[in-house]
């Protein structure tokens, strides 16, 4: 179960204000899309609650279950839940996709490590599920992947990880249609009242697939309109730029 | 000739503690005197060995005087190549010893000859280790050195010879139960068309000085220099490795990893020497440090000496933490730090680490293992 609610948040780049007082409230179970021009701030968002430490947080809070986690370091927050896939996986070719996950998974695990068998078992089954080749299992970590493979391996790690907030950032980005519909079967496979998700897109395609309950527009690093999926599809027609002809206005 | 009437007193004094670019230690370390004859022992698997055997070749321990001329001929070489080279001369005024493995013309022996070399010696160890691989002929060599037995001074060096069209693959992992001062100096010698691909990790606690090439004398030979160093508590390495190309149409290729814990000192030299007349040589080379520890100090040197204008030469080296975005990767699936760490650390060193045998990668695995869980 997983309840993420974003107050006021106000974020800085070197100096330079990037979120402008965002709030969101994602409550059990929820989809939530996030959409938004390039360089709005969606990923200074999503990577904020990960905790990456390139970002700082000038004001506000972030409360998961109630709890403020801006205190708390990054694997602590993967640990209480929190999973980010994100807009460009790092590439590890120093340890193999299977050991890592592997890990990853017993770190979460409170100590009881999770059995070999157990765990091979259920890495090959997602693994057929997200049409991801064996061997991928064996190379390094995202070694030597295509763009699209990345996004596959982050919905895998999140499917073997089975976090309770999931943020997916622009995991739909450069993903032909085929692989688009794989994706969005991991994600709907997840979908639950333990899975909460934050959906981050510019393009309103991925959520003909993976339908949202709630749709958040931001611009100028602050959400400007919410609304249902229904806003999506009028995104479409009409684009940003009424929003961001709004927001300079001011 | 004996090794010793090679040696007077003369080329002694001519001779000098040899200076490095970019690499600084202190020259009493390393020099020390003894007239005890070092003990040690080794070890290899029978099978190999009785293949050896059954073809005309040898493993064998030697002294001075049990060397044929041929296998004094490469020791000589050393010495003239190192006439100026204080250390080395003095190496072979000791009372010597070490192995030699000889393998005759048109052999090629599949499974790995598997050499453990047990230095428990009291006193300090002058160590030779000499080659001879005869022409068209392929041997893969395991070695392992383990030094034991509180000396504090340990002398190794190389001497190999191979002929034309061989292939030789050596592995060369040193490690220590307690801190020595191990200087490592040496080469090999390649004949037409060969190959050497020599890896070494002189992973010996305390500090070390080293100084190997591979020669690449005759036409069309390759050479591959990988080195692997895991520095702790206050360790001082400096560390040169070379490829020289003589002969034409040579290719070479280096890569130096170290990894610094705690306050560890790494130099690291790299040479890719190119003679005047070794047109169409290639010579590629890397050297990579990873700092780890807060006190650590770490310098790269890659060079490229290149008299000849028709060659490839190219090299790359850096210093440096771990990347922060990988970090940031690896926490955000959970894993701790240290776990993170752990594994940016084998990521770093994976290039000359994967290629090794599954012993030389457990004992280097043990020996990060201790340094990372005092050092992170
Ligand atoms: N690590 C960073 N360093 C410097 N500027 C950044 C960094 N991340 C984001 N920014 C800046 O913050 C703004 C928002 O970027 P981002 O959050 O990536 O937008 P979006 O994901 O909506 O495209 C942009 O102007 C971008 O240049
Ligand atoms: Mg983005």
């Amino acid at each position: 179960m997983a309840d993420l609610e974003i107050k006021n948040l106000k974020v800085a780049v070197e100096d330079k204000t990037i979120l402008n007082g965002v709030n969101l409230h994602i409550k059990d179970g929820e989809v939530h899309a996030l959409m938004g021009p390039n360089g709005t701030g969606k990923s200074t968002l999503s990577e904020t609650i990960m905790g990456n430490p390139r970002y700082t947080i000038t004001d506000g809070q972030i409360l998961l279950n109630g709890k403020d986690i801006t205190k708390m370091s990054v694997d602590q927050r993967a640990r209480a839940g929190v999973f980010l896939a994100m807009q460009y996986p790092r590439e590890v070719a120093g340890v193999s996709n299977a050991n890592f996950i592997h890990s990853a998974m017993n770190a979460r695990s409170n100590g009881k490590p999770v059995p070999v068998l157990k765990f091979l078992q259920d890495l090959q089954h997602n693994m057929k599920f997200l049409d991801i080749p064996d061997e991928y299992a064996d190379r390094g970590l995202n070694e030597d992947f295509s763009g699209g493979e990345k996004k596959r391996n982050e919905i895998l790690q999140m499917m073997m990880l089975k976090p309770s907030m999931a943020i997916l950032d622009e995991i739909d980005s450069g993903l032909d249609i085929d692989a688009l519909k794989v994706v969005a079967k991991g994600i709907n496979a997840m979908r639950s009242d333990k899975f909460s998700c934050l959906m981050v897109t510019h393009y309103q395609r991925l959520l003909n697939y993976v339908v949202p309950d709630f749709v958040h527009v931001m611009v100028d690093g602050k959400i400007v309109k919410d609304g249902g999926p229904e806003l999506a599809k009028e995104l479409e027609k009409t684009g940003y730029e009424g929003f961001e002809k709004e927001a300079e206005k001011g | 000739m004996a090794t010793s009437q090679l040696i007077d007193k003369n080329a002694i004094l001519k001779s000098s503690f040899p200076k490095y670019l970019g690499i600084h230690y202190l020259t009493e370390r390393y020099e020390w005197t003894t007239s005890q004859l070092a003990e040690w022992n080794w070890r290899a698997n029978n099978n190999v060995l009785d293949q050896i055997n059954k073809v005309g070749g040898s493993v064998r321990r030697f002294n001075a005087r049990t060397l044929n001329s041929i296998e004094q001929n490469k020791i000589n070489t050393v010495i003239y190549d190192n006439q100026q080279n204080r250390y080395v001369l003095q190496h072979f005024q000791k009372p010597q010893t070490g192995i030699v493995v000889s393998v005759p013309d048109n052999v090629s022996i599949k499974e790995p000859l598997d050499l453990d070399l047990l230095l428990n010696s009291k006193v300090p160890t002058a160590f030779t280790f000499v080659l001879n691989l005869g022409n068209n002929s392929s041997l893969k060599i395991k070695q392992y050195f383990h030094i034991s037995g509180d000396q504090k001074n340990t002398s190794i060096i190389f001497a190999g010879k191979q002929g034309d069209d061989s292939h030789l693959k050596i592995n060369t992992c040193v490690i220590s139960d307690h801190s020595i001062d191990l200087a490592m100096f040496g080469e090999f010698d390649s004949g037409n068309d060969s190959q050497c691909d020599w890896s070494l990790e002189p992973n010996s606690k305390g500090n070390l000085l080293g100084d190997v090439s591979i020669n690449l004398r005759n036409p069309g030979s390759f050479g591959n220099l990988n080195t692997l160093r895991i520095g702790s508590g206050n360790d001082q390495v400096g560390f040169q490795g070379a490829v020289k190309h003589y002969g034409e149409n040579t290719t070479s290729r280096i890569n130096m990893r170290g990894v610094l814990f705690d306050s560890s000192k790494i130099n690291f030299t790299s040479i890719g020497q190119i003679i005047h007349g070794a047109a169409g040589a290639d010579a590629e080379q890397q050297s990579r440090l990873m700092t780890v520890g807060q006190h650590t100090k770490g310098t790269v040197n890659p060079l490229l000496l290149i008299d000849e204008n028709d060659v490839q030469a190219g090299h790359a080296a850096s210093v440096g933490q771990y990347d922060e975005d990988d970090l940031y990767y690896l926490l955000s699936r959970g894993i701790t730090m240290e776990q993170a760490k752990k594994i940016l650390v084998s990521n770093f060193i994976s290039p000359v680490f994967k290629p090794l045998d599954k012993k030389s990668q457990k004992l280097i695995t043990n020996y990060l293992e201790g340094s990372i869980n005092g050092g992170l």
